[in-house]
């Protein structure tokens, strides 16, 4: 049981890596569209999701070194998960935004 | 009674957990918006005009939804554990699952149409 309960943490660390590979993603698949269009509408939703992605990185590295010292690891912040799901809902409203402008 | 409404940590299993299931949302909705640019982007331009625009339309608003959602979840889920009281109820999970059920049958009915 005891290493079991050694392994949350690690697990935690590993679901915020995966979601920041998940954003990185989304904004390469972005900007290959953005650059076959010629930078026009899609450079907002782009640009929304480079910064979504830099910021989830930043936050999933701070909170997997917290959740390495601490033994009885608190909740993350309410700025680090507020920040996350609203950099997300961001970038889907920009690129919602942008789809009939991006048509040709 | 002031018992029910004293406040503590949770297990920070439980936290844990509740953080997981918080990322896994913002991971569906992020699947959901590179699904919808990729329709737009890929898939070839259908015999009905703005049919493909549509479809990544609704892809990318279901992704906003769950995105905008999954916030309040993880905020009510860990006050309840924290005033130990019984998880609340959501309705995500129903507007997901509808909402693939959409998407599903929308690309159905394009796939035959052409």
């Amino acid at each position: 049981m005891t290493s079991q309960e050694g392994l949350q943490p690690e697990r935690t660390g590993l679901a915020w890596q995966r979601t920041a590979l998940a954003a990185a993603a989304c904004t390469l698949l972005l900007a290959h569209g953005a650059a076959q269009e010629g930078w026009r509408a899609a450079t907002v939703p782009t640009a929304l999701a480079a910064l979504g992605t830099l910021t989830m990185a930043v936050i999933g590295r701070r909170r997997a070194h917290a959740l390495r010292r601490n033994r009885m690891p608190g909740p993350p912040g309410r700025g680090q998960t507020g920040a996350v799901a609203a950099l997300v809902l961001l970038t889907a409203l920009a690129a919602l935004l942008t789809l009939p402008g991006a048509q040709p | 009674m002031a018992a029910e409404q004293e406040e503590s940590e949770p297990d920070y299993r439980f936290t844990l957990a509740n953080e997981r299931t918080f990322l896994a949302w913002i991971r569906t909705a992020l699947g959901l918006l590179a699904g919808g640019v990729a329709v737009h982007q890929l898939v070839p331009e259908l015999s009905v005009p703005g049919a493909r625009t549509a479809l990544a339309a609704v892809c990318v608003a279901l992704a906003a939804v769950l995105a905008g959602g999954s916030y309040p979840r993880w905020r009510n889920a860990q006050l309840a554990m924290r005033r130990g009281q019984p998880l609340p109820r959501s309705y995500l999970i129903l507007v997901l699952a509808c909402g693939v059920l959409v998407i599903t049958a929308f690309a159905a009915v394009l796939m035959v149409t052409g």
